[in-house]
């Protein structure tokens, strides 16, 4: 089963939303308070078996005047849903181009339309949306469970024992033979149980185990079935998975999860729909990766064994997370206040999100995000990024959801056209030794996006150097020296003025004007050329370590055009 | 004799069944190897009698699914009707055409495909010779999504006269090839199996069109003139257990029959059930006691023989209180609806002396749609009577112990008895007149009785 498009309105924080996942597995991010755990939520109300109760908070704006509706249409439909004794006759017809036609026609995929609507009478109603039959039908839990969703959310031990209607107790059969075994272990001490010795409860078990390293769950030594006992007395509930004897229970987060998602997910023949809250909660980063990238390889083994690949909806607020699932994965969820209109946004050209994926997947987790064109000029907004809190009661761009991110070069402009598409606030930093093309000029300013540069044709060195009173000029000679070993800076600085003996190079700059014949302005132009030529501030970590020093500048020369420019880039990132 | 799981393995094709030979028991065994089977039929007859026979063989309910071929095409055709177009409520003659095809082109749409493969591992269709070319081109378009295992009997195709005219050879089989014959007679086996031999012989005959000579000692053969000879439908039964059956092709003579024989046979009614809507129409246009009478009345020279009172019969008390109460319920006919005074008169009728009932199915449906009309759980009479007949055919009707009726509406059923006043009858039908006495003489299981002019018989060879 899949989600081919999905409609809410009046739920909680969203006041609408419509979206069309268009992916067997996608990403969900976006800032804090957009919606993401509530779109699914709304997905486990309509389409889970169990019961859910509303109250007031869950209408939007706690108004119970506007109903909440929550209409879902799922393609990709098992065999049990399509039988016409089950939901076969009302099916609809999604197109290829993605329209919905309320009698399927030649071509179109058959997918159901399922409606969750609740009143202020709080009382849910599950029924198939199908235009062309008169009376309604109305979902009952046992045809919602035919929709196959596993929700992965906080703690959920439920399904790491055979308790009535679990997973386990499914894989099993029948459970018969424990409960009678279960009744004699009543009197029996608790170790002559035996419950290993139960074939099915010991091959379910095994299963378990199976499913659960799938996924990368620790397992210390063999799942076994085991008897633990609770308030509710001896029941099938009482038999829990164990671990080496001890119960799954109580394993580390993580491999409960996995174990638990791992379970769930193999009791769903036909392409499960899964839902998972921050899929990083209690994993370690190579963890992270091996469950998204086991998850993403079981799609693509359905996939060539023409089988379905069900879908994974999942949260998370992890950049390694998103960086495994990938650019094509990445839906970002964005609520406009104060409409609460949510919008559910992908990549619409993947190529430039995919480098920052790469390089600097965080950026994407923030609401505003100034993409930066180089290596200099990223170290160099990182590095004074830390100068600004000071001046802004002590509060860092983090704070504010404000990202610098990587614009891998010639990229940027896509990269945050690409953003702004996403619905990110967005503004690029660039040096102005390369002009935009008029085509990117329009695009940005169509978008939205502002651009700082220093201007006249100025190049970071450019703009420092021409700046830069002497002692600051000395400074930075230093710091390069320090970087990029003495020998190598004065020799390429003495090669390019020629009129200036080494001797004289590794003396102060202030005095360099009094041999060469070059007047300030040429002396400071062929520093930067050189500067510029040598690249020896096209690193992150260099670019950084210049901040201070251009902090320094700015602070002293406020109206040259490098210190303008930061001025306006600091007013974005506080804006 | 194939084995079902032969037979289920077989993919698109064609069995063919003669009479008795264990067809339904051999189609619900088949279908009980799926994991959802359909079977399709044409009567809600035959719908009773497979899911009796799914119940009786502790089939799951929900491995078989049973429809008439209407009803299966009235589902699907609504359910889609963007592309099927169905008529609007239940369909009246030349709109079943509209119902089929439409059915027929909602198959051709990929999800409804889709719909059809994930409802069904199997298709089974009963009686298929009784398909016109609507259904049949509805059936070649399941066979395109789901194997389809259509059974059937070219000896049994007597609804040529309504379109049911395919052939086998040219138009079946190329869809559904010819994949055997039962051969085990089992309706006779254990009861006659005399009778078995004789009824397969005379197929032979038949579909040959070669002479019968009934003069044979495994039936009973009697020389007669006519039709309404009594003694052909009561000589001998009073030693004879079980059920009979007189057939005749004709339904006026049925009825003739059963009047004649003072109730001793009964006719029973078509589906159609056309002279009960009659009486319906007749109520629903009479607003005052005389013409409300005159629909009882006439109903009632419908269903009752009147004995004849013989001069020299005392006067009968009994009957003259019995008529004096029914005269003094005729006023009551306009009080209100009208129908607890029909109830009453309907009810005393049953009780008069020298009345015998001879359509008492009739008679009993009109009560209970008066009964509707009394209890006001129907609008008018027409809607009473539309409801009584529903219920009808979804419960299954129980027959008299002794039935005359035509081979048309005895198709499909069986009695230990049957009686053939007049065989040469037969040779006067427009069409399938092999088939016709086939269909009647194979109803039989334990004894034939045949009365002809002439000892030996013959008819035109059938079509196949």
């Amino acid at each position: 089963m899949q989600i081919r498009h999905f409609l809410v309105r009046n739920f909680r924080g969203i006041a609408s939303l419509e979206c069309r996942p268009d992916h067997s597995f996608c990403c969900l991010i976006g800032p804090g308070d957009s919606g993401k755990s509530t779109i699914l939520d709304a997905v486990e109300a309509v389409l889970s078996s169990r019961w859910f109760s509303f109250a007031e908070p869950d209408f939007f704006g706690c108004n119970t005047g506007n109903a909440i509706s929550i209409e879902v249409t799922i393609g990709e439909l098992s065999r049990a849903l399509k039988s016409d004794e089950r939901l076969g006759l009302y099916i609809r017809g999604w197109t290829p181009e993605g329209k919905l036609h309320d009698e399927p026609e030649d071509g179109d995929e058959p997918v159901l339309t399922v409606r969750l609507s609740v009143d202020a009478t709080m009382e849910p109603v599950w029924e198939l949306v199908c235009d062309r039959v008169e009376d309604t039908r109305t979902l009952s839990n046992r045809d919602r469970a035919l929709f196959g969703l596993v929700r992965l959310a906080g703690e959920d031990a439920r399904h790491l024992a055979w308790g009535q209607g679990s997973v386990l107790s499914r894989l099993s059969g029948d459970t018969d033979e424990a409960a009678a075994r279960l009744a004699e272990a009543y009197h029996a001490a608790r170790a002559s149980a035996k419950l290993d010795e139960i074939e099915t409860l010991a091959d379910a078990a095994e299963l378990a185990e199976g499913f659960a390293k799938g996924l990368g769950a620790y397992v210390e030594g063999v799942y076994m079935p085991g008897l633990e006992l609770g308030r509710s007395g001896l029941s099938s509930g009482s038999i829990a998975l164990h671990d080496s004897g001890v119960p799954l229970r109580l394993a580390g987060l993580g491999t409960r999860r996995l174990a638990t998602l791992a379970i769930q997910k193999s009791g769903i023949a036909e392409g499960a729909i899964i839902l998972i809250d921050e899929i990083e909660h209690g994993l370690e980063p190579h963890r992270i990766m091996g469950v998204i990238a086991r998850l993403k390889a079981q799609q693509t083994q359905a996939l060539l064994e023409h089988k379905p690949l069900g879908q994974v909806l999942m949260t998370t607020h992890s950049d390694i997370a998103l960086a495994e699932a990938g650019g094509d994965c990445l839906r970002v969820v964005q609520t406009k206040r104060p409409s609460r209109q949510t919008v559910f946004l992908r990549p619409s050209a993947p190529d430039p999100i995919r480098a920052l994926m790469r390089f600097n997947p965080r950026a994407l987790f923030a609401r505003r995000i100034l993409v930066t064109e180089g290596y200099t000029e990223i170290g160099m907004l990182l590095g004074i990024r830390e100068y600004m809190p000071a001046r802004h009661e002590n509060k860092p761009i983090e704070q504010l959801g404000v990202a610098i991110a990587d614009g891998n070069g010639s990229q940027a402009c896509e990269m945050a056209l690409g953003l702004a598409g996403l619905g990110y606030l967005t503004a690029i930093f660039r040096d102005s030794d390369t002009t935009l093309t008029a085509e990117n000029q329009a695009a940005l300013l169509a978008a939205g996006i502002k651009t700082f540069e220093y201007g006249s044709g100025l190049n970071t060195e450019q703009a420092i150097f021409s700046a830069a009173p002497h002692d600051l000029v000395q400074e930075i000679l230093s710091y390069t020296r320090a970087e990029r070993g003495d020998d190598s800076v004065d020799m390429s600085l003495a090669n390019k003025i020629p009129d200036l003996p080494l001797g004289v190079i590794k003396t102060h700059f202030a005095g360099w004007q009094l041999i060469t014949s070059l007047t300030d302005t040429q002396l400071r132009h062929a520093l930067a050329e050189e500067f510029h030529r040598k690249k020896w501030f096209k690193d992150q970590r260099l670019g950084r370590g210049l901040a201070p020093l251009v902090w320094k500048l700015a602070s002293l020369n406020s109206s040259c055009p490098l210190a303008q420019t930061l001025a306006s880039v600091e007013a974005w990132l506080y804006a | 004799m194939p084995e079902p799981s032969e037979l289920y393995a077989l993919g698109n094709a064609s069995i063919v069944a003669p009479a008795g030979h264990g067809k339904t028991e051999t189609i619900v065994k088949v279908a009980a190897l799926g994991n959802r089977t359909l079977i399709l039929t044409h009567t809600h007859a035959g719908v009773h009698a497979i899911r009796a026979r799914l119940k009786r063989l502790g089939v799951p309910h929900a491995r078989v699914a049973v429809d008439t071929i209407a009803g299966w095409s009235m589902r699907y055709a609504h359910a889609f009707p963007g592309v099927a177009q169905p008529p609007a409520g239940v369909p009246q003659g030349a709109q079943w055409d509209q119902l089929y095809s439409g059915a027929t082109l909602a198959l051709g749409v990929d999800a409804v495909k889709q719909v059809v493969a994930a409802s069904y591992d199997r298709i089974l269709i009963d009686e298929y010779q009784d398909c016109n070319y609507l259904q049949h081109d509805l059936a070649i378009g399941l066979s395109a999504i789901v194997p389809t295992l259509i059974f059937g009997d070219p000896m049994q195709g007597i609804f040529e006269f309504s379109g049911a005219t395919l052939s086998w050879d040219d138009e079946i089989h190329p869809t559904f090839p010819f994949s055997g014959t039962l051969n085990t007679p089992h309706r006779w086996n254990a009861k006659n199996p005399e009778l078995g031999h004789w009824i397969a012989e005379t197929r032979e005959k038949l579909i040959q069109g070669r002479p019968i000579d009934l003069s044979d000692s495994r039936i009973t053969y009697r020389q007669s003139n006519n039709a309404f000879d009594m003694a052909t439908l009561f000589d001998g039964i009073d030693g004879k257990e079980g059920n009979f059956a007189a057939i005749h092709c004709r339904k006026g003579i049925c009825y003739q029959l059963a009047r004649a024989s003072g109730g001793g046979y009964q006719a029973i009614e078509e589906i159609a059930a056309g002279r009960l809507h009659q009486f319906a129409q007749a109520w629903d246009g009479a607003n005052d006691v005389s013409s409300r009478h005159r629909a009882i009345t006439t109903l009632m020279q419908d269903c009752f023989n009147e004995r004849q009172a013989q001069a020299a019969d005392p006067e009968d008390p009994e009957d003259t209180e019995v008529t004096a109460t029914l005269r003094g319920l005729l006023p009551a006919l306009v009080t209100g609806n009208g129908a607890e005074a029909a109830a009453q008169i309907l009810a005393l009728s049953r009780k008069r002396p020298r009345w015998r009932l001879f359509r008492s199915e009739l008679w009993r449906d009109a009560e209970r749609a008066i009964a509707e009309l009394a209890a006001n759980r129907a609008e008018n009479m027409a809607a009473a009577t539309d409801s009584v007949r529903q219920r009808t055919s979804a419960s299954g009707r129980k027959l008299p112990k002794r039935t005359v009726s035509t081979p048309l509406l005895l198709k499909g059923l069986e009695f230990d008895h049957v009686i053939i006043p007049d065989a040469t009858h037969f040779a006067n039908e427009q069409s399938a007149q092999a088939k016709l006495f086939y269909v009647a003489i194979s109803r039989a299981t334990q004894s034939l009785t045949i009365s002809s002019s002439q000892r030996i018989i013959s008819f035109p060879i059938p079509n196949s």
